[in-house]
């Protein structure tokens, strides 16, 4: 891609951080009901760990099951895309035969748009959310462990987390095309996702076979993988062979999501939009 | 009274008509909130699967709770699915005025328009999953205790009413009712968990100021541990009374000063 | 009868904070400034009366419609229809059936569903008894000119079809007042037109009391007997159409667009021009006549003859010049008044 080209898309991405800085209000309350929901789990953990004779559950100390249910419940407001949305708004307003003839790239639009939501969602809401959830495990649950190399690592880590998400639910998305139950489609597809990847649930705590198998799948580097590198329970061997692999994954998602396009566009000409 | 009662046939069977273009979406519907419900078990299993049991509660007897938990809920997602709807868009869109020219209750008209058949994924799971369950759960089975449970799941369906309604009616003065909404309507998720076992303060607000855990929780735990469940439907049955009472009042001050939308 | 009793309606409309906190704030504070929408407005409709209820945009004509119909409770003052207060919840219903209701940019319509469907159910609501209503379906049917799409889903009608579909079901029951807010809206000139003459028809046949809003001073003028113009929640004029006609006169707009800008003081000299406007880089000229004494093909031919006309556009008059030229006149009308007080007192 030429220069002047990634210039006219960074375009879209101060566009998505605009659309979420309009809306802060209602995001903001969202990742206030996503903390409450954290703090639930964390008492059902807390009622699990008292039961158990074992100091650790899954290999995680308390402390460290209460950061990972607060780490992924920002992480999920974090990453979350609107692409999804966007699809079934366009076919929704008939707006998606224009988009689709105009000289920029659809998929590259959405994507970057996307990119803007998230820089605004981290730096807004998830770093503050973060850094509060961070102190209290720490100084009130004595959490140890977390370095400031893996806190910073978590960053490259989240939004290659981001972009899966967000090539899963552009893949998704083109059911737009054939079905009007988006909201069927999409709540499922998020608790799909939001089961395999570890948000609600560590991996760790799934049998030994389900997680040999989910380590062959994307859903692992959604969620589960920068939650863990931000809790530095992973080794640098693991965190490296694992950086490698979700690009992997990233660029994999979306040639499938790119094939599966063609087909999806070419009914969207046939029905005129 | 009477004339909402008779007409509601009437409403039923248009819904169910002018969705019929959309066979194919409630289709998904429905199996997207069944997929979401196993999920939602599977990942009980996987959590109690830690331990040997939360105290009285072992695998077979929390998804049974589960299971008991998923009856009242679909069953108010079949009749007031609509509320979502008051809660995010039509109160600040002014989406009541046509309701409010005829002379039928205006709440009535708005909430009977969508009978939500697709619940009945939801519904289904539930009881199917309280059959699987409910010989292994370790309860003492009388016909009393069914009767009760029986009761209990519909009262429980006014609950829920209640606890939307409430929450949806807080648009006529909040900006973002809808997201209130949702994320007390989320709480109810927890009330499938062991809530006495999950701290004396939470257990409190569940029992008393969002009684998820009162009419979802107490009728299983009751059945469990042998107490007298007449007392959970008695309990069910005052928060069902009370939030109702609380809800509609909330309403009848809300369409007070409703704004409809640009004047 | 209807009745408006000194009734105001005011909206109270947060200030609202910026940012996270400032919406945190919001939450919580009292501020708010207040918006009067209505400030005081009253007026007596007699039956069979057909009100044209006009103003600008935001002018409150569409909060007293609503007050009227049951949607908003006034903030003070009082609403009969005949005698009974709409927005009382023991009496509303009572209020309800005796009136009907059209909304141009919202429908009363099942969306998925043919007219039959609808019509059914209202007739139910409002407890029709069934060989009423089938004699009224006939006669509303034909009249509206309804048969080619009674069976067809409301979402497949055009908006004109709608429109009637939206009319035929504020007049199942039989309404001794029908409220029309801004029926006309978006629909093209001739489907308007033959909107307005059903609703003229409907008026005849069942006397029903009329009233109506609308940006189009031609809907008024077929229509309504008698004009109320709302400005800023105050009522500015209320009189007959006759009187409204002999202030304002029978206004033309015509445009035209020529290659390069004109000099208009050659036709204006000569004939009587109400006003000139340019628009468009001086490329865009709109003549304003008053039809009564200027003929518009007599104008057409000179401006035709005097200019090379590009494009031509012949417009209708808008309720907004129409409040203008009241609210100018009322207004100076005040000042001699105050003059002439002022004089007497010295």
């Amino acid at each position: 891609m030429r220069r002047g080209a990634i210039k006219r898309y960074l375009i879209f991405t101060k566009a998505g951080f605009q659309t979420l800085m309009a809306y802060r209000g209602r995001i903001f309350l969202w990742f206030v009901g996503a903390l409450i929901s954290a703090v639930l789990m964390s008492l059902l953990w807390r009622a699990i760990y008292s039961f158990s004779d074992e100091p650790t559950i899954g290999g995680y100390t308390y402390s460290q099951m209460l950061l990972y249910v607060i780490v992924s419940a920002v992480m999920f407001e974090v990453t979350v895309s609107d692409t999804m949305g966007a699809i079934v708004d366009d076919v929704r307003y008939g707006q998606i035969g224009m988009r689709l003839m105009k000289p920029i790239s659809y998929r590259l639009q959405l994507c970057f748009t996307n990119i803007g939501n998230y820089l605004g969602r981290l730096l807004i809401f998830g770093v503050p959310f973060m850094t509060a959830g961070t102190l209290i495990a720490v100084y009130g649950f004595g959490l140890t462990g977390l370095t400031w190399y893996n806190i910073l690592l978590f960053i490259p880590a989240s939004f290659i987390a981001m972009m899966i998400n967000e090539a899963y639910d552009f893949l998704f998305g083109q059911l737009a095309f054939r079905t009007h139950a988006m909201f069927g489609v999409n709540s499922m597809s998020m608790t799909i996702s939001g089961f395999l990847s570890g948000r609600m649930i560590p991996l760790s705590v799934f049998p030994v076979w389900a997680q040999k198998v989910l380590n062959c799948t994307p859903f692992p580097f959604m969620m589960s993988m920068p939650v863990r590198l931000y809790l530095g329970v992973m080794s640098t061997n693991d965190v490296l062979i694992s950086f490698a692999v979700a690009i992997a994954w990233l660029i994999a998602i979306n040639i499938i999501g790119q094939l599966c396009y063609k087909t999806s566009v070419r009914k969207v000409v046939v029905f005129g939009g | 009274m009477l004339k909402e009662l008779k007409l509601y046939p009437k409403y039923v069977s248009m819904s169910l008509r002018s969705g019929l273009s959309y066979k194919a979406d409630s289709i998904i519907m429905m199996i997207s909130f069944a997929i979401t419900e196993v999920v939602s078990l599977a990942t009980i299993y996987l959590i109690v699967g830690t331990v040997p049991a939360i105290g009285i509660w072992t695998f077979p007897t929390l998804a049974f709770l589960f299971g008991f938990t998923l009856v009242p809920k679909a069953i108010d997602h079949i009749f007031t699915d609509e509320l979502w709807l008051l809660a995010y868009w039509a109160i600040r869109h002014g989406e009541l005025d046509i309701f409010m020219t005829r002379p039928l209750n205006p709440l009535y008209q708005f909430v009977a328009q969508t009978f939500k058949w697709d619940g009945i994924g939801e519904l289904v799971v539930g009881v199917v999953i309280m059959c699987i369950f409910g010989p292994q759960a370790g309860i003492a089975w009388t016909a009393g205790g069914v009767i009760a449970l029986i009761l209990c799941a519909v009262l429980g369906i006014f609950c829920f009413t209640g606890i939307k309604l409430l929450f949806a009616s807080i648009a006529f003065w909040v900006k973002y009712a809808g997201i209130f909404l949702n994320t007390v309507y989320d709480i109810s998720n927890y009330a499938k968990y062991p809530v006495r076992y999950m701290g004396k303060a939470f257990a409190s607000i569940m029992f008393f100021v969002i009684p998820f855990g009162l009419f979802l929780y107490y009728p299983v735990e009751c059945l469990v541990t042998g107490a007298n469940i007449w007392w959970a439907v008695l309990w069910s049955a005052v928060a069902a009374v009370v939030l109702m009472t609380l809800a509609l009042t909330v309403w009848r001050l809300g369409i007070r000063r409703y704004e409809s939308a640009g004047n | 009868m209807i009745e408006l009793i000194n009734v105001e309606k005011y909206f109270k409309k947060p200030i609202r904070g910026k940012g996270v906190w400032g919406m945190f704030k919001t939450l919580f504070s009292r501020k708010h400034t207040l918006v009067k929408a209505v400030d005081g407005v009253s007026f007596t409709v007699g039956d069979g009366e057909a009100v044209g209820y006009i103003g600008a945009n935001g002018a409150g004509k569409s909060t007293t419609i609503k007050m009227m119909s049951g949607i908003l409770t006034p903030t003070r003052g009082e609403i009969l229809i005949d005698g009974k207060r709409p927005y009382k919840s023991r009496e509303r219903n009572a209020v309800l059936k005796t009136i009907g209701v059209v909304f141009g940019q919202k429908t009363q319509l099942w969306y998925d569903l043919p007219l039959t469907e609808t019509y059914d159910l209202l007739r139910y609501i409002y407890d029709v008894p069934e060989a009423d209503y089938k004699r009224r379906i006939g006669e509303l049917t034909e009249l509206l000119d309804m048969k080619p799409f009674m069976d067809a889903p409301v979402r497949t009608l055009s908006l004109g079809q709608r429109m009637r579909a939206d009319l035929a079901a504020a007049m199942l029951h039989n309404p001794k007042t029908l409220f029309l807010d801004e029926p006309t809206i978006g629909l093209d000139v001739l489907v308007k037109r033959k909107l307005i003459e059903a609703i003229n028809e409907l008026k005849n046949q069942y006397h029903t009391t009329l009233i109506l809003t609308t940006h189009a001073m031609s809907d008024i003028e077929l229509l309504c007997d008698r004009v109320i113009v709302l400005d800023a929640g105050k009522i500015l004029f209320d009189g007959s159409l006759e009187k409204v006609k002999h202030m304002f006169g029978d206004k033309r707009n015509v445009t035209i667009q020529t290659p390069a800008p004109i000099d208009v003081s050659a036709v204006v000299d000569k004939y009587e021009i109400e006003n000139v406007s340019t628009d468009g880089d001086g490329l865009l000229t709109t003549f304003t006549i008053d039809a009564q004494k200027l003929k518009i093909d007599v104008l057409l031919d000179v401006l035709l003859k005097s200019y090379k006309v590009v494009d031509i556009k012949l417009s209708e008059t808008g309720i907004e010049q129409v409040v203008e030229k009241i609210y100018a006149d009322v207004k100076s009308d005040d000042d001699a008044a105050i003059e002439a007080e002022g004089g007497a007192q010295a």
